[in-house]
């Protein structure tokens, strides 16, 4: 069945029943983690998309607490009691002339957030059944191991109360009753001054938090499973408060000083019932960034997510492109980038931290300047003789054998010359400055190339809007014409962005190329690339007056075989 | 929100009273000092606490400036040194401590006098590894002792040996 046409029932089925489904290829979650018992590699493939995956959610956890918009964005995503799918839901079937497919091909699905609440539910039903312990807790515990079921059980059946006590679920496993609270005097971490109070003989408890000197009744108290009590309206501001501090949430502990118990959706529910929703929105949230199979659409305010599919392979490589349905924005599944063939997201994130820091600078002042033998200040001899003076300490010396002036002179090779020189003492030092110098050569002719292209591709981008304009000009002008006969100039702009993107992306990809013979095969297929793109551009950007149609589509073609070509060049290992 | 600005002042006012009651019975705390600072505003507090031995803030006494919010106990209170201090963890000129408790660790069912506990603590304990002041920590972290001491000291000389202590009766 595909993924276009299914129905209500169907959906249903898919996820309240895992077991059954996983040989299906629509099914992605539970046949591929299924898989992932199986096969060693495929578990190491999931570690590092964890990782990453975690990487990126810290990041938009810090952008979250800087500023409130971020929070917002996903915050109002609304409550999940709406989740269930009805007919008329848009994404369910966007057979009504949308652009993109809910499935275009690559497997991936493009769902609202919303939907994925029945995956989380049947990962957490899982966990709870395997384990033995409450919803509440199984839910700790998987989101505490990113969702690695199989880590997990390992883990937890080794030592159970070890692993409750990291994630912070030991008393919610071990109470049993889920927390119904009603300890008398609080648990054995509770603080002595509460125990006292308690056994003082008054009827009435007290809380920690307002320290109110009537008390309350037991039933105006909420517990944590840990024992701790507190009133139901410091409760409430508890929660509300920890809610303000965004996504963080849903690693709240027990209010109690120094107490590790998690909170969860329990206490929530009973403190403050109506903040549920709210709570509930960033579990659901935790769990897309951690889960591993599902990514944020970055698209700005877009509240999509992406689903991999379950055969496996394509978080392996690069080749990963969702396409959002509702934004349009594209994106690499598994780094979240902008598409980035031929380089891998690896090389992708190494040379995007090169560009980034300053280490190049470093490598330049290694290249162009040397020590004072006396000092140690830099120095950078830009012109005039090898008679150096430093500005700092005013010694004199040789740039060439860095000696003491004092030791030159006519009989020495006067200023310019000095046969004090000896090679095989200095050539030690001079090679790792001369390497740090050829490194940095060979990066800033990538880079530049990388940056041509990519401003290149910001250009095309824009000219893609004013294409439309032309085309209209276009048409007017040849009476006879239809839309369809000017469309071609959309469709060669449309190609020189996507060209421009790859050109730019081939330059990361040859800086870490390390075989010499297949760099040259490359660079060989990157220039052909190049010289096509270059007159592809030229081409569609002439004067409508000497714009020849004929030309301009055999040119769009051209390219797009070449720009397949490459990439198929770079996926095959690039043997010939 | 309303319902926690009444609970910041009714609670601050208890914490007052339990200091008051104390010093009464004479049982309050020898090294801390805690009063709001002026009677018009609960949420601003000052305290004295004096330097622990076997420190180089022995016989100093550090007054520091604490500010509540509006969601006091919910969210920690922010605490800075009056006085010029030389700590790993506490910033030269700004005076603002660096502690887990009065960041994330931080729980409601804590109160301003164990929060000036904390401090206390800190100034025994300095954490060299996440400081505000890095020429202290790096002295802390570099293993050298005495410059850390002797720097500490001075500092301590010339800056907390002119408060004097209260007399609560």
């Amino acid at each position: 069945m595909s993924d276009e046409d299914y129905s209500e029932e169907e959906y249903e089925y898919e996820y309240s029943d895992a077991e059954s489904n996983a040989g299906t290829d629509d099914v992605s979650m539970d046949a591929r983690s299924q898989e992932g018992e199986e096969e060693d590699a495929d578990d190491d493939d999931d570690e590092s998309m964890t990782d990453t995956n975690n990487n990126n959610s810290k990041k938009k956890a810090a952008s979250d607490n800087d500023g409130n918009n971020g929070t917002n964005k996903r915050r109002s995503t609304g409550s999940f009691d709406s989740r269930r799918r009805s007919g008329d839901n848009p994404n369910a079937a966007p057979v009504g002339g949308g652009k993109f497919d809910f499935d275009d091909g690559s497997g991936i699905r493009m769902l609202p957030a919303d939907e994925l609440k029945p995956i989380m539910a049947s990962q957490i039903q899982e966990a709870t059944e395997v384990l033995g312990v409450s919803p509440s807790a199984a839910a700790v515990l998987m989101r505490e191991h990113k969702w690695a079921k199989e880590r997990l059980f390992q883990a937890f059946f080794d030592n159970p109360e070890k692993i409750q006590q990291k994630c912070g679920v030991l008393a919610r496993c071990q109470g049993g009753c889920g927390g119904c609270g009603g300890t008398e005097g609080g648990g054995e971490s509770g603080s002595s001054k509460a125990a006292k109070r308690t056994r003082a003989g008054t009827k009435k408890k007290h809380c920690e938090i307002c320290l109110d000197e009537d008390g309350f009744d037991a039933d105006e108290m909420i517990g944590m499973p840990c024992g701790h009590e507190f009133c139901e309206t410091c409760w409430y501001g508890f929660i509300a408060n920890a809610l303000e501090k965004g996504p963080l949430c849903v690693r709240e502990s027990c209010p109690q000083a120094g107490c590790k118990e998690l909170i969860t959706e329990e206490e929530v529910e009973r403190a403050a019932p109506d903040l549920l929703p709210k709570f509930e929105t960033y579990q659901l949230r935790s769990f897309v960034e951690t889960y591993g199979m599902t990514r944020w659409c970055p698209g700005p305010g877009c509240e999509q997510v992406a689903v991999a599919p379950g055969s496996g392979g394509v978080f392996a490589d690069a080749g990963g492109v969702a396409s959002c349905n509702k934004c349009e924005t594209c994106f690499c599944l598994k780094c979240g980038e902008e598409p980035h063939a031929p380089v891998t997201c690896k090389d992708l994130a190494m040379w995007q931290e090169k560009c980034r820091n300053e280490s190049e600078t470093a490598n330049w002042i290694l290249a162009n300047t040397k020590p004072c033998p006396k000092c140690s200040s830099r120095i950078e001899k830009n012109q005039g003789c090898n008679h150096m003076t430093c500005s700092g300490c005013r010694y004199e010396f040789c740039w060439i054998c860095m000696g003491n002036w004092t030791e030159h002179g006519a009989n020495t090779g006067g200023y310019y010359k000095c046969n004090k020189f000896d090679v095989g003492n200095e050539g030690n030092d001079q090679s790792d400055a001369a390497k740090a110098k050829r490194e940095l050569d060979r990066y800033l002719h990538y880079y530049k190339r990388y940056h041509n292209h990519s401003q290149a591709q910001d250009f095309a981008k824009k000219a893609l809007k004013e294409t439309e304009a032309r085309m209209v000009l276009l048409q007017e002008q040849n009476t006879d014409t239809v839309w369809t006969d000017v469309e071609f100039l959309k469709t060669a702009n449309e190609q020189l962005v996507e060209c421009r993107k790859v050109l730019k992306y081939t330059y990361c990809y040859g800086f870490y190329l390390q075989d010499a013979e297949k760099r040259q095969r490359f660079e060989y297929h990157q220039e052909m690339l190049e010289r096509f793109t270059e007159n592809l551009s030229e081409l569609s950007e002439k004067p409508l007056r000497e714009m020849n149609r004929t030309e301009v589509v055999n040119q769009t073609r051209v390219v797009d075989r070449f720009m397949k070509n490459i990439l198929e060049y770079v996926d095959n290992g690039m043997e010939d | 929100m309303m319902r926690n600005n009444l609970g910041a002042a009714k609670r601050l006012r208890k914490e007052l009273q339990c200091l008051e009651k104390a010093a009464t019975n004479g049982d309050s705390d020898v090294d801390i000092f805690l009063r709001p600072t002026s009677p018009s505003s609960l949420l601003h507090w000052t305290a004295l606490i004096k330097g622990p031995i076997d420190t180089p803030y022995e016989g100093g006494v550090f007054k520091l400036s604490i500010r509540c919010g509006s969601d006091y106990p919910l969210s920690p209170p922010t605490i800075t040194f009056d006085t010029k201090v030389f700590h790993p963890n506490v910033h030269f000129s700004k005076g603002d401590v660096c502690l887990d408790i009065l960041k994330k660790e931080w729980s409601p069912a804590w109160g301003l006098q164990a929060a000036c506990r904390a401090v206390l603590a800190l100034l025994s304990d300095p954490d060299a590894e996440s400081p505000l002041n890095c020429d202290a920590g790096n002295m802390v972290r570099g293993g050298d002792k005495l410059a850390y001491w002797t720097t500490a000291e001075m500092y301590t000389f010339e800056n907390a040996m002119f408060l004097g202590w209260p007399d609560e009766e």
